[in-house]
């Protein structure tokens, strides 16, 4: 009667404008900024697509009623299905399969070993490695700012040295952007300057009050393991793993698991 | 009776769930919205608005054949709740409606409460959460979650490059 979505695209899309489509349907933007949105609007359709997009779920979570009557539709139709699932019956096992299970059994022993050995081997640095995403796309609003707009471009160009000089200059200005900071800390760690990626991070993290804290704690996770601080870094992510509503709670309690230190 | 209609159409089980599906929530709807006439019976009623959904899809598929296969008696429709426009519409809310019932229950009841307009600070009181920031916080991020899900889903494409 009803599936639950599922996803079988095997390349992952990313969302480029999350933070400024927020920002506008919270009337939050300046003058300045509402006449850039407008403007690019008419003519980048990756932005007008993911505005529209925005606009849709609003309209779908208005109809509070038709989600509810699909999620019955949705419980009605799992409870039949376990009805109808073909029963197990049990039977006297047969010489044959008390091998079959015994064998199964050694290689779930070896196995479990072989695992065991396996997860000792992450070392920080390729732990890092796996779980650094170094395609993040920039969400930054170009204010009018000459600035940011260049510092952006040059982020977008992959030239982390330019677009960190830029936003250093930027945060002299104004250090309370933290989508500056973020963005620096993540060029910091593009060029190897960790030490001041970690002071990026932690400036984002003891503000408090904004959107990057979750990740910037995940970054300074990160950050902590390129320098092979492992205790520093098992700190930030179990915190990050018992927080049930944080963002990156899964991948923390796997980084925590390779490492042995759950 | 639906299954058996789409299915010797030309459709496949999965195209009979949805097209069920998507009868019950016209249905639904009609009658919320007090538009509910029955001049015949139930079954007669949603068996026939299946079969205007099967044979809208089977025409944008091109898959139209002239023996097209009744296993019931039909009635004859012609309301907006079945022009072709609306069940393009209907698809698309049906696909991320269905995502976000993906998502976990606390994302869930925060975008709904956010829609409602429920103020963030008594958001925050329900939710648990320590500030009224970090409740609009959570909203942005089981938003993206709930976006990143649609633009990731093959069957979605349609609905974020048209128009």
């Amino acid at each position: 009667m009803i599936r639950s979505a599922k996803n079988s695209c095997p390349m992952t899309r990313k969302l480029k404008y999350s933070q400024l489509i927020e920002r506008f349907l919270a009337g939050e933007m300046n003058e300045d900024e509402l006449r850039w949105f407008s403007n690019e609007l008419k003519s980048n359709a990756e932005l007008s697509t993911e505005l529209k997009l925005d606009n849709d779920l609003d309209k779908i979570l208005l109809e509070e009623d038709v989600v509810e009557f699909r999620r019955k539709l949705l419980s009605i139709y799992n409870e039949n299905k376990q009805l109808n699932a073909p029963r197990i019956v049990r039977l006297q096992p047969r010489k044959w399969q008390l091998a079959a299970a015994a064998a199964i059994a050694v290689l779930m022993i070896t196995g479990g070993a072989l695992l065991f050995t396996q997860q000792r081997s992450y070392t920080p640095e390729k732990l890092f490695s796996m779980y650094y995403d170094s395609d993040r796309s920039i969400e930054l609003t170009r204010s009018g700012n000459a600035n940011i707009v260049e510092a952006v471009l040059k982020f977008q160009q992959k030239d982390f040295q330019g677009a960190s000089l830029l936003f250093a200059e930027i945060l002299d200005r104004d250090s309370s952007n933290m989508a500056v900071w973020f963005y620096n800390g993540i060029s910091y760690i593009e060029t190897d300057r960790i030490d001041d990626a970690v002071k990026a991070f932690n400036y984002i993290v003891d503000d408090g009050n904004n959107l990057y804290v979750e990740h910037a704690e995940w970054y300074l996770g990160l950050c902590y393991l390129k320098n092979e601080q492992i205790d520093s870094a098992v700190n930030e992510f179990r915190n990050i793993a018992v927080d049930q509503n944080n963002y990156h709670k899964k991948e923390a309690a796997k980084i925590l698991e390779n490492l042995g230190r759950q | 009776m639906i299954l058996f209609l789409v299915t010797k159409n030309n459709g496949s089980e999965e195209d009979a769930e949805d097209v069920f599906q998507d009868s019950l929530i016209i249905v639904f709807k009609k009658i919320k919205a007090n538009e509910f006439d029955l001049s015949c019976s139930f079954r007669t009623y949603l068996y026939s608005v299946s079969r205007n959904l099967w044979l809208q899809k089977l025409s944008k598929r091109k898959q139209f054949s002239r023996e097209f296969s009744d296993v019931e008696t039909y009635i004859t429709m012609t309301d907006y709740a079945l022009s072709e426009k609306n069940q393009d519409e209907m698809e698309k809310f049906r696909l991320y409606q269905q995502h976000f019932l993906t998502l976990n229950d606390d994302c869930q009841k925060v975008l709904m409460l956010f829609m409602k307009k429920v103020s963030l600070r008594d958001i925050a009181i329900e939710m648990g959460y320590k500030t009224e920031k970090y409740a609009k916080t959570r909203k942005y991020l089981c938003k993206e979650e709930l976006k990143k899900r649609i633009i990731n889903d093959p069957k979605c494409q349609k609905f974020l490059s048209d128009d």
